[in-house]
């Protein structure tokens, strides 16, 4: 054979598969560099690599001298696959006491080698093909053969056995995974027929690409960790190779098109322009790498690409909700989007009732189940802190029928326990990924972490949710209190009304009825009764006032509306409630509020509630007789409002702590604690600020200060 | 018996208006007062045989009122409305420290007042 100028297309095919296992293998080791796997992985591609490259280069040359070299090069590589491979299997299956046979195999890899290359035994010279040069089978060659065959049957045999325990003990998934690693090996086996040409049969010696689609599954096994679906992982494989094999070409035919060019021109021997041709591709590889890696984690492991983003998004949006209802609509939304689920709900424990009730769902299809909390689905997740996942998979623990039934009933995939310490406050359900391929140990590395922060953030957000219907309570009993005060101040301001009508209307009937009105002429008893009528309907629109005061005062508060408030006489209207029950108690009440003081934009109801509070409190500071003063001035193009009072003082160490909730310094059973704290609430939310100076024993004076409402310039430029 | 005086102390205009209305037409002679210094005046000034005093007056309580009365005119009886429903502790309060009657804002009715004023015309044996 002598068609110098000839490119093989063997060379083509060789090179490809050459270069993709490079890229598979180094990949792979790139990825996985920190685990024996990965690593065994990376010598069982080298040496895959060494054969195909080599022989790659063999089939392209015409000197056979030259050749023989390049094909015993390739033989080395040859030599290595089974002892790799070995290496490889018992790495898989996690034996470690084949330590021996591995080290004896290489052993024995290294005297092949010796043979090869030392000896005309192994492979003397090379035969003449119509296709091109190849190896010829030396008289130890049998010898290797049957050194080749037996470590592979060896791997196959520990496969089986593995197979055979795991199956035994149920780890279906994990049988299921040697499964497919057996079957993987099985196709690579085919390979086996290029040693056919070693023995003088003229067979194209296309085996390798046996070998090319088993180490891709392989390597795809590896980077997932975990075997799934072997449909999955061929439909997968077949892409990825589609790619790279695509790339490959793009690369190889312009060579291949510039080395025939070349050949027509100069007598540029073929081993230049196969040089030159590996030099592209080693100049452009890096590029092409860096090409496909991104390519390949962006439509192959789309998840590892996501999951970055879906924990970025969890820590930066959803964990720092406090809002329960949005936190958990929120966790389930981001998780279904960024996992890419068909559905996922979260149920959360009901302290009550003691169930699980779903609390948040998508794509449940109006599904809500409730479980119980003694119902095995639930201890099993309370107890181990492990997941649950369908078919028995996830590794290690093994689920029983009626917990995994639960899945099917949650529509779910993958149950997740929130755990809190020892309880468990929650389950978050994932159902199954829109992309069909089940839950891998990468996604539970990133999900299970991300539950227990969940776990966290819900508790939290339980613990402000309680604590808001806690203030709720309390500012209503807070509201009952200041109903005790403002009675006094309310039978004074109805009942003296309620007097004069009756006093005036008894006064006219029993002087009827005494005879007292006999010969009173007609103008005068019209004048009487008009009288009556007249004072009688002023003393009704009175006690009518104080009653509507009352009930607006007794509303609930909503969002603030602000309006412009003339503070003077928003004082005037709390003062009447409440003043009664001051000066009844012998404390004097003061109205020092400067009548130009330009108008706050506040919300009234608001402002009264605490100017009452802060009056009543003062009142309730001093021991009688004392003076509270209400004062209302513009400072600093503010309006300040300040209620001092005469009373007791609060001691330095206390002041500090008068605005917390639940903080008290009166006697038990007259302050819930909560007056300041609501106060201070309301005043920021209407843009105020408050702050307070005390000396113990003189009394104390509130300071609020609010901006001056821009509606009344002219009031604020005349002070 | 020349006709009584009863002094009423009171700041609800209204209500001492509607008092004087009353009692005038009952033979008493009816002065009145809106607040608490010028009905000690009042007093003071005309002897009268019954006070009917607002115990929640500004500038000087019924109280301090009643205190003094009891400590000028002895023989003066005081009679004290109040609109403190607070279950008889004032009321408890007011008759030991030496008023003669009590009353509820509103008064229930004129014509008990009228008996109770009438009652307390009457000298007690002392």
């Amino acid at each position: 054979m002598d068609g110098k100028s000839e490119m093989n297309p063997l060379t083509i095919t060789a090179s490809i598969g050459a270069i993709f296992i490079l890229f598979i293998g180094s990949y792979v080791f790139s990825q996985k560099a920190n685990t024996q796997l990965g690593r065994s992985f990376g010598v069982f591609c080298l040496s895959f690599f060494t054969w195909l490259s080599a022989y790659a280069v063999g089939f392209s040359l015409s000197d056979e001298r030259i050749a023989l070299f390049w094909f015993r090069l390739g033989y080395t590589g040859v030599i290595f696959i089974p002892v790799t491979s070995y290496y490889f299997g018992s790495i898989f299956l996690n034996i470690r006491k084949h330590k021996e046979i591995v080290y004896l195999a290489y052993t024995l890899g290294g005297i092949f080698v010796a043979l090869l290359w030392f000896s005309q035994l192994l492979v003397p010279g090379l035969h003449h093909y119509s296709w091109g040069f190849y190896p010829k089978a030396g008289k130890v060659h049998p010898a290797f053969l049957a050194f080749f065959m037996s470590l592979l049957s060896g791997v196959y045999v520990l496969l089986l056995i593995a197979y055979l325990q795991k199956k035994k003990n149920q780890l279906t998934v994990d049988s299921k995974r040697i499964m497919h690693v057996f079957w993987a090996l099985a196709i690579g086996n085919f390979a086996a027929i290029d040693f056919v040409p070693n023995y003088g049969v003229s067979i194209v010696p296309v085996g390798f690409l046996f070998m090319v689609a088993m180490v891709s599954i392989f390597g795809y096994s590896i980077l997932t960790h975990q075997l799934m679906d072997i449909q999955v992982i061929i439909r997968r494989t077949a892409v990825f190779a589609g790619m790279a094999l695509g790339m490959m070409a793009m690369i190889a035919a312009p060579t291949l098109a510039a080395q025939t060019w070349l050949a027509g021109r100069a007598t540029v021997p073929p081993i230049l322009l196969n040089l030159l041709g590996v030099l592209l591709i080693m100049l452009t590889y890096e590029r092409m790498k860096h090409w496909l890696v991104e390519a390949t984690e962006r439509f192959l492991f789309q998840k590892k690409y996501d999951y970055k983003e879906l924990l970025k998004k969890f820590t930066d949006e959803v964990m720092v909700m406090v809002d329960l209802k949005q936190l958990v609509q929120m966790t389930v939304n981001t998780l279904s989007d960024t996992v890419k689920l068909n559905s996922a709900s979260l149920l959360l424990l009901n302290k009550d009732t003691r169930t699980y009730e779903p609390v948040a769902s998508r794509g449940m299809g109006g599904r809500a189940l409730q479980l119980e909390e003694q119902e095995p689905f639930i201890t099993f997740l309370r107890e181990t802190h492990e997941p649950i996942g369908r078919d028995g998979q996830l590794g290690k623990v093994r689920f029983p029928e009626s917990v995994t039934n639960r899945l099917k009933d949650l529509n779910a995939s993958l149950c997740l326990p929130l755990n809190l310490h020892e309880d468990l406050i929650g389950v978050l359900c994932l159902g199954k990924k829109k992309s069909d391929e089940e839950y891998t140990k990468d996604d539970l590395d990133i999900l299970l972490p991300l539950a227990r922060t969940l776990a966290i953030s819900v508790s939290n957000a339980q613990l402000f949710d309680e604590l808001a219907k806690t203030q709720a309570e309390a500012a209503q009993k807070e509201k009952l209190a200041v109903i005790g005060t403002l009675s006094a101040g309310i039978n004074h301001e109805i009942c003296n009304p309620l007097g004069i009508v009756k006093a005036q209307c008894e006064a006219f009937l029993l002087d009827s009825e005494d005879g007292i009105l006999i010969g009173k002429t007609a103008p005068q008893l019209l004048e009487r009764t008009s009288t009556i009528m007249r004072v009688a309907l002023q003393q009704i629109d009175r006690a009518t006032a104080i009653t509507q005061k009352l009930s607006n005062f007794a509303k609930p508060i909503k969002e603030p509306t602000a309006q412009p408030v003339a503070v003077g006489k928003e004082v005037d209207e709390v003062l009447l409630l409440v003043g009664h029950d001051l000066e009844l108690g012998k404390i004097e009440v003061k109205q020092e509020v400067d009548p130009q003081l330009p108008p706050i934009l506040v919300d009234r109801r608001q402002l009264q509630e605490v100017l009452f509070n802060l009056i009543r409190n003062a009142g309730q500071a001093i021991q009688p007789p004392g003076t509270i003063w209400v004062r209302g001035y513009a400072r600093d193009g503010q309006v300040r409002i300040e209620i001092a009072d005469t009373g007791s003082g609060i001691a330095p160490d206390k002041l500090s702590k008068i605005y917390d909730p639940f903080f008290t310094t009166k006697e038990p059973g007259k302050g819930t604690g909560l007056g300041l704290f609501i106060v201070r609430q309301i005043i920021e939310r209407n843009k105020g600020r408050i702050s307070v100076e005390s000396v113990v024993g003189k009394g104390t004076t509130f300071f609020l200060d609010f901006p001056a409402a821009k509606a009344a310039p002219a009031a604020a430029a005349s002070r | 018996m020349s006709q009584p005086t009863l002094v009423t102390i009171d700041d609800e205009a209204e209500f001492t208006k509607a008092i004087e209305h009353f009692f005038s037409a009952r033979g008493f002679q009816v002065r009145t007062a809106l607040t608490g210094p010028s009905g000690l005046a009042l007093v003071e000034s005309c002897n009268p045989e019954v006070v009917l005093v607002d115990l929640k007056l500004p500038g000087m309580d019924g109280d301090q009122i009643l205190q003094q009365i009891r400590r000028t005119h002895p023989k003066t009886r005081v009679i004290v409305i109040t609109a403190y429903n607070d279950g008889g502790k004032t009321r408890d309060r007011l008759l030991a420290s030496g008023a003669f009657a009590h009353f509820d804002k509103p008064v229930s009715s004129l014509r008990d007042l009228a008996q109770t004023i009438q009652q307390a015309l009457v000298p007690t044996p002392s």
